[in-house]
């Protein structure tokens, strides 16, 4: 009696585990099943829209050689990703003064260079801001630590943003962070906080500063609009993951006549030979992106 | 003086000086440089007079 039990058990055990071996298969073969169009649109799929008027407003500010990009939902709620360098601060200030940004539900610092973080600094002094994303990683440069101490002084704790986690922002806005995914990645620019934003049928791809590791990861997502990664450098926006892509439009945000030669004649072929129409912060000025949801308009100062 | 090497563009390093500016140095003076590298920028007063002594010292035989 008490083996045919064992026996029982055993045999419902084996089966529960084919049950789990199966679904678990299935589960795979509908990953792998999707074709690249099928998994476009399930990226892109997203709660209601509540009115076609209601815009989404991404504002890539002129800092000279860096980033900088303030992000309006539609709610009206903002984001900040990047500040420039110390010395475009009051460059972003203008732009959030013009925008009648008073506070910032979230800023973003992409990674730890001074070209991403320095112009932060005075944001937090001037702006209230309600929370702080960043990679788990740290620079010993004085940039890094007076923005720590600036976050400190402002009473906020830091989220470690890394792939997967969700930016809550608007319910009408999807904002996934690709990356970092890996605790250790091979330089700073490869910590950087990748956003992938979903409005309605539209999305943007915000890159930092990320590298070809990155990319090679992130090949087959789609995006409308790319923010090139790292200024347009050759490290960046390669050949597979800008043709997967998908993307009509690209902007590169660098200084005028830079000493880098950001962006990289490499770059420029590469988005030309997909179609990514380019826009650029150091020929253009500040550019702004307006999108409802299905169209996406593109105003250059310049 | 020292600097920190706060990252590494193409052939430039961008270093942070102690004062918080930027300056660059070309990659070429530290090729084995990496970010958060501190480097020591100081004169070598032992290494400038051996080399003065040296060319003095040729200088008085050739003229």
């Amino acid at each position: 009696m008490g083996i045919r039990k064992v026996l029982k058990n055993n045999k419902i055990h084996s089966l529960l585990f084919v049950c789990l071996l199966l679904s678990l298969l299935f589960c795979a073969g509908c990953q792998q099943g999707i074709s690249v169009q099928e998994q476009a649109q399930a990226q892109n799929i997203c709660p209601q829209i509540a009115d076609e008027d209601d815009l989404l407003k991404l504002v890539f500010i002129d800092v000279g050689q860096g980033d900088s990009i303030l992000l309006i939902a539609p709610n009206g709620q903002a984001m900040l990703i990047d500040g420039g360098e110390n010395c475009a601060a009051d460059t972003v200030l203008a732009v959030l003064a013009a925008e009648e940004i008073e506070e910032l539900a979230v800023v973003v610092a992409t990674h730890p260079h001074s070209d991403h973080i320095g112009g932060l600094l005075a944001v937090f002094a001037q702006t209230k801001v309600q929370s702080v994303y960043m990679p788990q990683v740290s620079h010993d440069t004085a940039a890094f630590e007076n923005l720590l101490m600036a976050i400190k002084t402002e009473g906020l704790q830091i989220t470690w943003a890394k792939a997967g986690d969700m930016v809550a922002l608007d319910d009408s806005l999807k904002i996934e962070i690709e990356s970092p995914f890996l605790e250790e990645h091979s330089n700073l620019n490869n910590y950087s906080v990748v956003l992938h934003i979903v409005y309605g049928q539209r999305s943007f791809l915000l890159m930092g500063d990320a590298e070809a590791e990155i990319e090679l990861n992130l090949a087959g997502i789609n995006a409308d609009v790319l923010k090139v990664g790292h200024h347009g450098s050759r490290s960046s926006t390669i050949d597979l993951f800008a043709s997967r892509l998908g993307a009509q439009t690209a902007i590169i945000s660098c200084g005028k006549d830079n000493h880098y030669e950001h962006p990289h004649a490499e770059t420029l072929e590469t988005l030309t030979k997909y179609d990514i129409e380019v826009y650029r912060t150091d020929l253009d000025g500040t550019i702004t992106v307006l999108c409802d949801g299905k169209k996406i308009t593109v105003e250059a100062e310049k | 003086m020292k600097v920190i090497v706060e990252r590494i563009e193409g052939n430039f390093l961008i270093c942070e000086t102690e004062k918080g500016s930027y300056v660059e140095l070309p990659l070429e003076l530290v090729p084995d440089a990496y970010e958060g590298a501190v480097l020591k920028i100081e004169f070598d007063k032992e290494d400038e007079k051996a080399k003065r002594q040296r060319i003095e010292r040729m200088m008085k035989e050739l003229f």
